[in-house]
């Protein structure tokens, strides 16, 4: 056993023994531990592979610092993988599983790639994408990738919570520092929130006997207890993840394992980033080693978890705050050996360490702790735009300009000693000047060497080595962000925590430049691995895109509705339980000879309202809607400025002052907004007003030959008679002493009736229509019947007949191009040079030879050249049309091949078809059944 | 996530506001004639500065329609103003 | 083309139960009448015979009252019965909204810690509008006496924003 539990050290709980396993064999370790903590109390140094070489990792640090002890783990039937070993708490019955490690982290089949390491160095990836050819390799590769594996059914359960929240000052980190800045600035009356990451509070003040002349644990509890009495708020288990625009800080809050973490958006006032230092790894000969560990790291190891790093430790740490660790550690019983790195050092051992070497000096040892010096943690500080600048007695990037709105204190600053980050905190928290600090900090750490003995590790997960990046300056990638990608430093789970500035101290050295020089690479969230669930939350099922539902919906499924989604809604397609082709050919034969009723409710229902109302709509429409009388209505266009039909619909004036836009179903909130745009912009608002009242005025449509024979019988105290109620007309009646507007338009072809009336009337319209159509043989009608029938018609479906470059002339609506005086939206261009090109593409009918089946929806029409077949057209409708009997397409042709009788070749996925143009109206052409 | 604030409503998350349009932007008067270039000019030029910048922008749950003066470097509002005068 | 039924819980509308945790309490109200009235704000609240309408935080009281949506809109709850249309007299345009929206109630211990989960509010920051993107949805808010809280909600998305005010209660502790 190589590492062992110190007695009565650290935060755990020594009577509440939790087993667990790992890689198979069962082993034990107390409530309060991490994962991690757990297997080096049992002696654990191997805790997986490396993901290139497959190099045995052993823990290097004791939390997110730590870039190799990665685990899947199960518990309690749930299984994750990717579980940061270093930061998971241990839980009694979890089964621990090495990732990138077969048959076990001991027992590596793939580290004969170690090997084979010549073989595989910087650049791999890159020269392999370029020659001979990455479909050969990526099938092995994949295969090998990955941390572990996630079940679909893991995911189903596994749901985030999303909350927003704000304070006056949130501090970030609970160690001293952020302790005592939180309390001062609560006891001024700020509301203060101290996020801490660990469970407990203490930081890297767990580490000293005593703070301020107290016994430490009296401290901790005497300010937590003022923090907390003074109204501030602790969220511990928290990490502030991510700083992004206008001083939002996103924090992540565990929840246990196997539930989904929750989402803090933390809008904060101030910021107090107090979140520590790391150490900074020394490069030497096989550092990668299972046992060559951080200094502070094993010293938090003892102070949290009362676990000691090894027994006979070596020590390269050149730094000042470095003598007082060591002194922790020996108290706590382990032979300190303090080495000097003052020469080519390497570690000897394999799986299990014999010492160190330096120089012509070995030193036997079981363990090495290093630590090149302390880096101050500053993502969040540059996530914020905070600038660096290199310390160089510290040898450290330390905060230099930055936001107004944040600070950073204690070790974040470079302030390393507990009485100076005190003071600095506290001072600071009330916004007071920061002090100069007392206690100078330095580090001086040892020159990266280019050596051919043994490889010397920079970022231990993905495998990159001195060597690796000397190949990258050899090759000229010695762009901070080119070296990165060309090499993948940085690119491991910890996103570089520890790698980043041994790798640039490396392209430093080899280069014969400074640090600063060289430069960082960009800090980005999240600061921690965040699972993706964390964006997800309740954006999810049927949450993911939730539909319109119609008020009607129990009817629909009462009568045996197929629902889709159409437009936004979930709307009945078809009804009944025979095939949809059959369904749909039975409803259209039911409309063409008897009648058709329809839930149109989410049909557009808008008002504009106001003594300029007639003025600004006819602005809005392409269509001249001035000369509307009331009681009447018309089919128009509404047109982006670029001419391009946006939406079609029809415009009914009911008085002087008001009309009622029906517009498409999927485009209400789209056409609201264009409205409101519009009227905002040159007219005058007190004289306008547009309100969506499309869900208050559900719509039944009763369409066929017997229309009107059931609207008779429904009461609604109109007179129905051709004559006095014609086809674009629009009638205020009643049903049953509720206001009902009938309007008599069509998009089937035949006599239609839209009866809008209250929510509170839906349901009663729409049975007594069912009831006295079924004496007719009428019946429910789904929207994919009705498509096929305006199809028939000629009818265009904005969106799907219509295109980004369909102008209304292209649908043969010509005149108010031609002859609309009063501006209207688009009206310029409607006059360009494009939008009068001689080959525009007209809206046409295609008809297939006798005998032939359908066109495909998509199909080009082609021309035959020199070149080949050029498309000249496509097909944007096609059906079979159980009215006349043939399949029936509708396109967009170029105008010159438009005349109709000529015969087009079409082709589609390698078939060609042959189709003759006709007019896109195929069925009852003058109308006699629509003016009826 | 920015914050904006609309000058009917106050402060609002970014999730709540789309951009509409650069300010300063008249619609020709389209009943007399506008010269091809003078037209795409109107439609498709945006100046889109780096910096300092005058923009409409939509509050969308109140409709209202407003002047945001802001840098688009340095992501900081730096005014806004009503294209209403009157402040009930 | 395809029959979707399976995938999509039957629509209930405003049929439903009272939602009941220990934490939050949600339950559907059904006003007598929702009219929606826009024209100049004085104009708007002498048409809908009410002094003032809400904003956030304060709260509305009673069951007739307003609440402001637009620099010159607002909805009345339970008012007088008025004609649609343009009313010239007053300058204002009115329309029958009582079936447009669905009305919600919610109450209990952490209804604003649910509020909090769909929206960035914070029960001091003034908005003169009640409207606020929820989660995606055009909702109204307003408080309604202490700790009582009502929404309106388009009608047609009374169901998935009902089921997922239920999804983020399951997440309160």
């Amino acid at each position: 056993m190589t590492g062992f539990r110190a007695p009565a050290r650290g935060l755990i709980d020594r009577n509440r023994i939790l087993s667990f396993r790992f890689d198979g064999r069962a082993y034990y370790g107390c409530a309060g531990d991490t994962v991690v903590s757990a297997l080096l109390a049992n002696g654990v140094r191997v805790m997986g592979r490396s993901f290139k070489y497959h190099r045995p990792r052993g823990a290097w640090s004791s939390w997110f610092d730590d870039p190799n002890a990665v685990f899947a783990i199960r518990l309690n039937g749930h299984e994750l993988p990717n579980c940061p070993g270093a930061t998971t708490e241990l839980q009694d019955g979890m089964e621990v599983r090495s990732v990138n490690a077969f048959p076990s982290a001991r027992f590596d089949l793939k580290s004969a790639l170690d090997l084979g390491h010549r073989f595989l160095p910087a650049g791999f990836y890159y020269k392999t994408f370029m020659w001979p050819d990455w479909h050969l390799f990526e099938p092995t590769i994949r295969r090998m990738a990955g941390l572990g594996k996630l079940e679909m059914s893991e995911i189903d359960g596994y749901v985030s919570d999303q909350t927003h929240d704000a304070c006056d000052l949130l501090v970030v980190g609970g160690g001293p520092s952020g302790i005592a800045a939180a309390r001062a600035a609560a006891e001024r009356g700020m509301s203060v929130v101290l996020v801490e990451d660990h469970d407990a509070l203490g930081g890297s003040g767990l580490q000293v006997a005593r703070i301020e002349d107290r016994d430490m644990a009296v401290w901790m509890r005497e300010q937590i207890a003022a923090f907390q009495a003074a109204g501030g708020q602790i969220l511990s288990r928290t990490t502030a993840f991510g700083v992004y625009d206008h001083q939002l800080v996103a924090l992540i809050q565990q929840r246990g394992f196997g539930r989904g973490p929750r989402l803090i958006r933390m809008r904060a006032q101030r910021c107090v980033l107090a979140a520590g230092a790391l150490d900074r790894p020394v490069t030497f000969g096989n550092n990668d080693r299972p046992g060559v560990m951080s200094l502070a790291g094993a010293c938090d190891l003892l102070a949290r978890y009362g676990v000691l790093a090894g027994q006979r430790i070596a020590v390269m740490a050149p730094h000042s705050q470095a003598a007082a660790q060591i002194e922790m550690l020996r108290d706590a019983g382990a032979t300190m050996t303090e080495v000097a790195p003052d020469g080519p050092a390497r570690a000897l051992g394999g799986k299990r360490l014999r010492g160190l070497r330096v120089g012509d000096q070995t030193y036997g040892c079981d363990t090495i702790l290093t630590s090149a010096g302390m880096m101050p943690v500053l993502h969040l500080w540059r996530h914020a735009g905070g600038k660096l600048s290199w310390d160089s007695t510290a040898s450290a990037f330390v905060p230099a300009s930055g936001p107004d709105w944040m600070t950073a204190v204690g070790g974040a600053n470079g302030t390393f000693d507990l009485a100076d980050a005190l003071i600095e905190a506290r001072a600071v928290a009330v916004g007071d000047d920061r002090p100069k600090r007392l206690c100078a900090y330095q580090a001086h750490p040892p020159e990266v060497v280019l050596t051919d003995k043994s490889r010397q590790w920079v970022d231990f997960q993905n495998d990159v080595t001195v060597k690796d990046i000397e190949i990258a300056a050899r090759e000229n990638y010695v762009s901070v962000e080119h070296l990165k990608r060309y090499t993948t430093l940085g690119m491991a789970t910890d996103q570089g925590k520890t790698s980043n500035i041994p790798g640039l101290s490396t392209m430093a050295s080899l280069r014969g430049k400074s640090i600063p020089e060289t430069g960082t690479t960009t800090f980005r969230p999240p600061f921690v691995p965040v699972p993706l669930e964390l964006y997800r939350g309740a954006h999810r099922g049927q949450q993911f895109h939730p539909l319109k539902r119609l008020c009607l919906e129990h009817r629909h499924r009462a009568a045996g509705a197929a629902l889709g989604e159409y437009g936004g809604w979930l709307r009945p397609g078809w009804y009944g339980g025979d095939t949809p082709q059959d369904a749909i050919q039975r409803e259209i034969a039911m409309v063409r000879h008897s009648a058709g009723v329809m839930d149109a409710s989410p049909l557009g229902k808008i008002e504009v309202m106001g003594p300029d109302a007639e003025q600004f709509v006819n602005f809005i429409y392409y269509n001249t809607i001035a000369t509307l009388k009331p009681g009447f209505i018309r089919y128009g266009f509404m047109l982006t400025e670029g001419g391009i039909v946006y939406d079609d619909g029809v415009i009914a004036r009911i008085d002087q002052n008001r009309f009622v836009i029906s517009c498409s179903s999927s485009h209400v909130e789209g056409v609201s907004a264009m409205l409101e745009a519009w009227r905002q912009d040159g007219n005058d608002p007190d004289r306008i007003f547009v309100h969506d009242t499309t869900l208050n005025w559900p719509t039944i449509t009763v369409t066929g030959p017997k229309a009107r024979d059931i609207l008779r019988r429904l009461d609604l105290g109109v007179d129905l008679s051709p004559d006095a109620f014609g086809h674009m007309q629009m009638r205020e009646g009643r049903f049953q002493a509720a206001p009902a507007r009938i309007a008599r338009v069509s998009f089937t072809g035949e006599v239609s009736y839209e009866i809008s009336v209250p929510v509170a009337q839906a349901q009663a319209l729409w049975d007594a229509a069912l009831e006295v159509g079924a004496e007719h043989g009428a019946g429910p009608l789904g929207l994919e019947a009705v498509s096929v029938m305006r199809a028939e018609k000629g009818y265009v479906i904005i969106g799907k007949d219509t295109d980004g470059e369909t102008m209304p002339h292209d649908l043969g609506f010509s005149i108010p191009r031609l002859k609309k005086k009063a501006a209207f939206v688009g009206d310029r261009a409607l006059h360009t040079e494009n939008a009068t090109r001689p080959d525009r593409r007209r809206f046409v009918g295609l008809k297939v030879p006798d005998g032939d089946p359908m066109l495909p929806v998509s199909a080009h029409i082609v021309t035959r050249g020199q070149g080949g077949p050029s498309s000249c057209g496509y097909v944007s409708s096609s059906y079979l049309s159980p009215t006349l009997g043939h399949p029936i397409a509708l396109a967009h042709l170029d105008q010159t091949q438009a005349t109709e009788g000529t015969e087009v070749e079409l082709l589609h996925l390698g078939q060609t078809r042959r189709a003759i143009v006709t007019a896109p109206c195929f069925f009852d052409p003058k109308g006699e059944r629509l003016h009826a | 996530m920015q914050k904006f604030p609309c000058p009917f409503c106050g402060l609002r998350d970014e999730r709540e506001f789309r951009f509409a349009a650069e300010a300063g932007k008249r619609r020709p008067d389209t009943t007399r004639d506008i010269s091809a270039r003078d037209w795409s000019d109107h439609l498709h030029v945006v100046r889109n500065p780096l910096g300092a910048t005058r923009e409409i922008w939509v509050h969308m749950p109140c409709q209202e329609y407003f002047v945001m003066a802001r840098d688009t470097a340095a992501m900081t509002v730096l005014d806004v103003e009503p294209l209403r005068k009157e402040t009930v | 083309m395809r029959d979707d039924s399976a995938r999509w819980d039957p629509a209930a509308g405003l049929d439903r139960e009272a939602f009941q945790t220990p934490a939050v309490t949600l339950k559907i109200l059904r006003p007598n009448r929702q009219t929606l009235i826009s024209g100049p704000y004085p104009a708007a609240l002498q048409c809908a015979n009410v002094e003032t309408a809400t904003g956030w935080p304060e709260a509305a009281l009673g069951d007739h009252y307003a609440v402001r949506l637009r620099r010159d809109r607002i909805l009345v709850i339970n008012g007088d019965a008025l004609s649609d249309g343009w009313h010239a007299a007053k300058g204002v345009a009115v329309s029958d909204m009582t079936g447009g929206y669905a009305m919600l109630a919610l109450g209990g211990p952490k209804a604003f810690d649910l509020l909090r989960r769909g929206t960035e509010i914070t029960p001091d920051a003034a908005s003169k509008s009640v409207l606020r993107g929820f989660h995606g949805y055009p909702v109204m808010l307003y408080s309604h006496g202490a700790g009582q809280f009502r929404l309106h909600i388009p009608s047609a998305m009374v169901d998935g924003f009902w089921s997922l005010l239920a999804d983020l209660a399951r997440q309160l502790e």
